[in-house]
């Protein structure tokens, strides 16, 4: 490797050293940024859901529900009270809240 | 001055997560990160800003592991070295194609850089690491320790790269009339 060689070298690097434009690149990357993707995940779903009770109300969707649940009752009562297994009623219902309670657990 | 600026607006990255302040080291940085890019994979613009974005959002999401041992410039160029070392590897795996192929894949020059065609074609006669170096110490200035930091190794490994780095590109400069200038 001579001197005129390196020197040579360094010139044609330094020549072709160019600044490159931004154009809207740091702009890219700060949207993409994880936390700032999180907040504006989080604000979605805030808005969706606001959204969705709003609605919930408006459309006094809480009346269909209950007129479900009444209607649901009353099938069970007439049909289904004559043979009701309490002992049954009872295991199912311990065994249910034993589920919650373990569901609760796992959230905290 | 400049690395004091760089601590201040690290360090309001670390403690307020403020994006004002990333946003200014990207703006400052992203020329040389992008040209770094550019480089490697001889003239890739798309593949070279998406691989600088991976580069600047790592950078973020580690950056309370900058302990100011070295330059953030230093910093982030180790992390566009591994960047750019995971995405071959990546390639590599996926293709089990041999490094020649991985270097005519990254050979995938766009019209708008006719310019620099003659710095990517001299580039592509050298191996990867050699290429890293090479620009690194001719086009970005960064010295020898420096780069030894960037790509965990010696210098004097540093160094051997340099030396056939340089030889390769004289051939290639001779044989295109560079040494009459």
């Amino acid at each position: 490797m001579t001197e005129i060689n390196e020197k040579t070298i360094n010139q044609f690097f330094k020549a072709e050293k160019k600044e490159i434009e931004d154009n809207g690149f740091s702009r890219r990357v700060i949207r993409h940024l994880p936390d700032r993707s999180k907040k504006l995940s989080d604000i979605w779903s805030i808005f969706c859901s606001a959204i969705t009770i709003i609605l919930f109300f408006i459309f006094k969707a809480y009346e269909v529900i209950l007129n479900i649940l009444r209607e649901a009752f009353n099938g069970a009562m007439e049909t289904g009270i004559a043979h009701l297994d309490l002992k049954s009623l009872l295991i199912v219902g311990v065994v249910l809240i034993g589920f919650g309670v373990k569901k609760v657990c796992q959230l905290e | 001055m400049s690395q004091l600026n760089d601590i201040s607006l690290v360090a309001q990255v670390v403690v307020f997560k403020n994006t004002r302040a990333f946003d200014e080291l990207v703006k400052k940085y992203q020329s040389a990160i992008r040209r770094f890019f550019l480089n490697q994979t001889l003239g890739d613009s798309e593949l070279s800003d998406d691989l600088a974005q991976e580069t600047f959002i790592k950078a973020y999401i580690n950056i309370a592991s900058f302990k100011n041992l070295s330059n953030f410039s230093t910093w982030l160029y180790r992390i566009a070295y591994n960047v750019f070392y995971d995405y071959i590897r990546t390639r590599k795996e996926t293709a089990e194609i041999d490094a020649r192929e991985v270097d005519a894949i990254h050979n995938t020059e766009q019209e708008n850089v006719g310019q620099k065609m003659d710095v990517y074609q001299s580039l592509k006669t050298l191996k990867e690491v050699e290429r890293t170096c090479v620009t690194l110490f001719y086009m970005e200035d960064v010295s020898i320790e420096k780069i030894a930091g960037i790509i965990g190794c010696p210098t004097g490994t540093v160094k051997s790269h340099l030396s056939r780095g340089k030889e390769k590109l004289a051939v290639y400069l001779k044989q295109n009339g560079y040494d009459r200038n």
